[in-house]
């Protein structure tokens, strides 16, 4: 009597999509670990990604050394980084109801900046942060983060119930706080401290190492996981909150775990990668444009669609300008930005 | 059953609703009518449960509100909402289908269909939702309600809809509550806020009328839409010609310079 | 199921990454190819014979002037750890916190071989870098000839101060200038504080450390006799003609005197070989 048959047929087509995506996210990163100022000819990539199995000869030590400490490392960070602000960016836009929602929005990116500025500008001075080692700035940054996450969801929830419309303005508020206090660190920056700020609030994935993957993917696999789990939730929270708590949606847990999901998974990727633009506004949108608005297909193909874009914009970084690298976030300002007012231009049209 | 006692809900030290007692029997339509300002739509939340009231029992099939967990209840209770906001690009179908989320169940599609057809929604399942007419919309928007509500079960269903027919042209207003009148054989209590006094007549079971918070007459058609009570409630003169042969009642609000009729307000 | 997919191919690269990375510590020195970052190291590894070996180099390093015909690395956080391998280099000779933390732990974990060398802020810093290179790259006899002549210019520099003495040691102030918008004055604990005083001057940026803004009333208080700029600086604010564009400076004695002077970057604040030169150089001109 009920008939499984075109309903399976949208969620196989969807799964089609997801599958295609992902097959292109290893084509272009089989691609990228090709490319870049050190030369390794496609052919040498292959035998030492297989060479496990087959063995490598006519690979140089260094050859395979760039490749397995410094490109692959690169291009794991990038696909990670990618799809966690991908991800995020289309559970927030779903979360507010709004399509142009960007992660930073709840503060997790000013927050992450501000704490990495005052690390890398006073951090000799003070002994508690020159304490912290090597992943002083890194987990400096992420505290920095989810503490002015933090921040926003309390000034917009009032007993255990969270406004949106206030959780916007509370992030919009503590954005522009961070940003002054940001201001007022560089102002006391010499300039080594200096060139470290202005490049790590560039973006770059080139520090990638295999401990920040593993760091990376030790912190997205359970926030991803959650918000992918809430795609239903974001279905009916899309045509509003009190039609989704009819529907059955517990709205307050759905929110928390979003805002929490999203802070996790930002926060890392900031903290070790600096700010990066754009991936998260445009991504989701790009998906809703070309696929509709399912949030089945929206939140898994975000990341997706993330980490494929992080990765061609970090090929664009490496190639443009060889042997030196443009900072990644320039590239996708200089993609997203556009594509953006275009997006503000047609959004009648879209709505529609 | 749903049945409301001396609920009263309070916003600024004002009783919005106030002491509003009720009770919803399966297979009956509950109209809610009133002027602006009444609380009709105010007592809909309450019952729906989006506001909690600070006085009084709400009990859904024997079991108080705030006991039902917001899964279990979306099971039982489906509530059409005055107005949507939609800010993403979903097909109609796909609004539709999100009233499958509290079923939990997979391949709904011939329920859908079903109910889509019914709502001469199905014609354009493909179509955006934000491309649609206001009247469209709200079809639509009944369509995701009724199948949350369709499928039969053992337990008695709600379905509240606010103002369900305020933006639809006079063939389809009459084909919503049409669609409304026949869940009543699928023992589902239906409760609905009415604007139009001649739907309400034509199609209710009970009305319940609203005066300031207050119910000023509950009961069967004939009793409440009498001349009196309506002129009371609304401050107007209005007429009331009773319905035979099987007619609806029909009332009618007489134009200022009408001299013919005297009414007072008791 | 993509998880899976990167799980999978994740492994096997995990198991490899963890294991290898050798390198090619005994490298004969006079075949090596020798990429170097940073003015003053790449001057010293050049003077000590190693000039022809050095296959690239990064853009502070101005002397000799043709190492800037030679690929470029780029500059300090600019510098990519592919960019240096690109080139194939044996050996990587840099000044300490050139090259970014993360380029340096990438470029160890292939196997390359890098030595850092603390950045000479004075005349005795210079003695040690050329010692400790001169022992890297064994070639300490070259290093003894090279420390021999910088004692000489010493020598020289110290005769020629005390032939012409001042009553009063000549005020000089720094000004690092990057465009009008940015200026910088010269403060305690900087190459300038350095040099001046080795020139037989008198530091005029006493009380405050390293660089700070230059304002209208920093540097009227101050009040120097002479100041002191780099060539490129001077030139983005427009040249010695352009100097009275920087509020404040008119009413200096310097300005008033037409007491300007620029000197090379590199030269005047690298500290290498030929700082007592170049402090010579300084004290004449502050003496004239």
């Amino acid at each position: 009597m009920i008939s499984k048959l075109a309903i399976s047929n949208k969620v196989s087509h969807q799964r089609l999509v997801l599958g295609a995506m992902a097959f292109l996210l290893l084509v272009l990163g089989v691609l990228s670990l090709s490319m870049g100022a050190f030369p390794i000819p496609l052919s040498k990539v292959m035998q030492v990604i297989f060479g496990e199995w087959m063995g490598s000869d006519g690979v140089s030590l260094q050859e395979k050394n760039v490749l397995l400490q410094i490109r692959l490392p690169r291009l794991l960070l990038a696909m990670l980084v990618g799809g966690a602000l991908g991800i995020a960016g289309a559970a927030l836009q779903g979360l507010f109801r709004n399509p142009l929602v960007e992660p930073g929005l709840i503060g997790v990116s000013s927050g992450s900046a501000l704490f990495a500025v005052i690390f890398i500008v006073f951090g000799s001075s003070l002994p508690f942060l020159s304490a912290l080692g090597k992943f002083g700035l890194v987990g400096f940054a992420f505290i920095g983060g989810l503490l002015n996450t933090f921040l926003v969801y309390r000034l917009s929830s009032q007993a255990g119930k969270t406004d949106i419309s206030l959780l916007i303005l509370a992030g919009v508020a503590l954005n522009a706080l961070a940003g002054a206090l940001i201001g007022l660190s560089i102002f006391y920056a010499d300039d080594a401290a200096l060139r470290n700020f202005t490049f790590w609030s560039l973006g770059d994935v080139g520090g990638a190492n295999w401990e920040k993957v593993l760091l990376m993917l030790g912190f997205s696999i359970l926030p991803v996981g959650l918000i992918i789990g809430q795609h239903r939730a974001l279905n009916a929270l899309a045509i509003g909150e009190s039609e989704a708590f009819h529907m059955g949606v517990d709205v307050q847990k759905t929110k928390l775990l979003i805002l929490v999901g999203s802070a996790l998974v930002v926060g890392t990727a900031v903290a070790l990668t600096g700010t990066i633009g754009f991936v998260g506004l445009v991504v989701p949108h790009l998906l809703r444009i070309l696929f509709g608005a399912d949030h089945r297909l929206v939140i898994p193909g975000s990341f997706l669609a993330g980490a494929i874009l992080l990765t061609m914009a970090d090929l664009l970084a490496r190639t443009i300008v060889a042997p030196a690298e443009m900072p990644i976030g320039i590239i996708t300002a200089i993609l997203g930005a556009p594509f953006f007012i275009w997006l503000l231009i047609n959004v009648k049209q879209i709505r529609t | 059953m749903l049945i409301a006692r001396n609920i009263q809900y309070l916003v600024q030290g004002r009783a919005i609703v106030n002491k509003v007692s009720l009770q919803l029997n399966p297979g009956e339509l509950t109209a809610i009518v009133g002027p602006n300002g009444a609380g009709k739509s105010s007592l809909l939340k309450v019952l729906a449960g989006d506001y909690k009231a600070q006085a009084g029992e709400i009990i859904y099939n024997g079991k108080a509100i705030e006991n039902h967990r917001p899964k279990d209840l979306a099971k039982i209770r489906a509530v059409m909402p005055q107005h949507s906001q939609l800010t993403f690009p979903f097909k109609v179908k796909e609004v539709v289908e999100l009233g499958l989320l509290s079923l939990g169940m997979a391949g709904g599609e011939q329920l859908v269909k079903e109910v889509m057809i019914e709502t001469q929604t199905w014609g354009f399942r493909d179509r955006l939702y934000g491309a649609l007419s206001g009247g469209e919309k709200q079809r639509v928007q009944l369509a995701r309600v009724l199948v949350q509500v369709w499928a039969g079960s053992d337990q008695p269903k709600f379905l509240l809809l606010d103002e369900p027919t305020s933006s639809m042209d006079i063939a389809h207003q009459h084909q919503v509550l049409h669609i409304a009148s026949q869940l009543k054989r699928k023992k589902i209590a239906v409760l609905a806020v009415l604007h139009d006094l001649n739907m309400a007549a034509a199609y209710a079971d009970q009305v319940i009328l609203l005066k300031e918070g207050k119910v000023y007459q509950q009961g069967a058609v004939a009793e409440v839409m009498a001349s009196q009570h309506l002129e009371h409630v609304f401050e107007h003169p209005i007429l009331v010609r009773n319905g035979y042969d099987g007619m609806p009642h029909f009332i009618q609000s007489l134009p200022v310079h009408h001299q013919s009729h005297t009414f007072k307000i008791a | 199921m993509i998880r899976n997919l990167l799980l999978g191919l994740l492994m096997p690269l995990l198991l490899v990454a963890c294991g290898q990375s050798t390198s090619s510590e005994g490298m004969a020195r006079d075949e090596a190819k020798i990429i170097t970052a940073g003015g003053t190291v790449s001057e010293i590894v050049a003077a000590l014979g190693f000039k022809e070996q050095i296959i690239a180099t990064d853009i502070t390093s101005t002397y000799p002037a043709d190492l800037q015909q030679l690929p470029s690395i780029g500059y300090r956080n600019q510098i990519k750890a592919e960019g240096i391998l690109a080139w194939g280099p044996d050996l990587v000779l840099a000044e300490e916190g050139y090259l970014t933390a993360d380029v340096v732990e990438q470029l160890e974990a292939t196997g390359m071989v890098l030595r850092f060398f603390k950045k000479p802020q004075q005349i005795s810093e210079t003695y040690n870098l050329i010692k400790e290179l001169g022992k890297f790259l064994e070639v300490e006899e070259k290093a003894a000839m090279l420390t021999a002549k910088l004692r000489a210019d010493e020598a020289v520099l110290a005769v020629y101060l005390e032939a012409n003495p001042t009553e009063v040691r000549p005020r000089v102030a720094f000004v690092m200038a990057r465009g009008l918008e940015t200026v910088f004055l010269a403060g305690e604990e900087t190459f300038a504080a350095s040099v001046i005083e080795m020139a037989g001057g008198e530091f005029a940026g006493k009380g405050f450390k390293d660089f700070i803004p230059l304002t209208p009333e920093a540097i009227v208080s101050i009040n120097p006799d002479y100041l002191l700029f780099f060539e490129s600086g001077l030139s983005t604010i427009g040249g010695k003609d352009a100097v009275s564009q920087i509020r404040g400076i008119d009413q200096t004695t310097a300005f008033q005197k037409q007491q300007v002077l620029a000197f090379d970057g590199h030269y005047l604040s690298g500290f290498g070989p030929r700082i007592a030169v170049a402090a010579l150089d300084l004290a004449k001109a502050i003496r004239d």
